[in-house]
């Protein structure tokens, strides 16, 4: 008779490990009163291939309210983002969401 | 500055003698953000700070390296008869959609860097503009690049 494997259980720790090990940083545009509000909203297009209804809201958020937080992301993908931005002339940063 | 032609993805603008005098002088500023003014995070946690350093490091690596191509391709693209047609009415300048995009970039460039090196003025958190006889010319540069940027991002805009 087959020996009957002992089924495979499979830790649940998922996303408490995966919260740890990948921290969620904000990507946040912050407002340069000089930037030309089309700009601005094409910038976002461009970077996020947002629609443009997207790219004005977060545009107006910024002109508004002096900042936005656009996405949040690992910290690679954040950095690429702000990378992005800063070659745009944007005033970008990245911040952990704590 | 007017967009007279839009096909197979270029784009033709005509420009006055008076107006390519001033895109010159003003593309000639570029690049006009001081080094290192750029940062990644405005505060750190220790717990992040070696790596965040090191990231600040090759953001101004990477932001350096882009001006000195930017330059180069501006240098390029201005003394190319190709792309740089003069007469002795006007000048028309012919870039690719790309071009475009990387246009956008050198002008808020010098846009941003100029309305720094006018001590960055907000009407509304009331700082004022700074004119000195050092920064005037950051003045009109920051108001050219954003009239040559207005006339793109409606040309672009109009193409979609």
């Amino acid at each position: 008779m087959p020996e009957i494997a002992e089924p495979l259980v499979l830790p649940v720790v998922e996303s408490a490990t995966k919260e740890t090990r990948e921290p969620g940083w904000l990507v946040v545009c912050w407002d340069d009163p000089v930037n030309l509000m089309g700009y601005v909203t094409h910038v976002f297009q461009a970077v996020f291939g947002w629609n443009k209804q997207k790219a004005e809201s977060h545009m107006m958020q910024v002109h508004k309210q002096g900042k936005s937080v656009l996405v949040r992301a690992g910290f690679e993908k954040a950095e690429h983002y702000v990378h992005q931005l800063h070659r745009y002339a944007l005033n970008a940063t990245m911040e952990r969401d704590e | 500055m007017k967009l007279v032609k839009h096909t197979g993805g270029r784009f033709v603008f005509q420009l006055t003698t008076r107006e390519q005098r001033l895109f010159m002088g003003v593309t000639g500023l570029y690049p006009v953000i001081p080094a290192g003014a750029r940062k990644l995070v405005r505060q750190i946690g220790s717990a992040q700070s070696a790596q965040i350093d090191e990231s600040q490091h090759l953001l101004e690596e990477a932001l350096a390296e882009q001006r000195g191509a930017n330059q180069r391709h501006l240098a390029e693209f201005l003394g190319d008869p190709q792309r740089v047609h003069t007469t002795k009415s006007y000048t028309r300048l012919t870039f690719a959609a790309a071009e475009m995009e990387w246009l956008l970039q050198v002008l808020n460039d010098i846009r941003v860097g100029s309305w720094m090196h006018l001590g960055s003025p907000d009407y509304e958190a009331e700082k004022r503009l700074q004119v000195t006889e050092e920064n005037v010319q950051h003045y009109w540069a920051r108001e050219m690049a954003g009239a040559f940027q207005s006339v793109l991002l409606a040309a672009m805009d109009a193409s979609q």
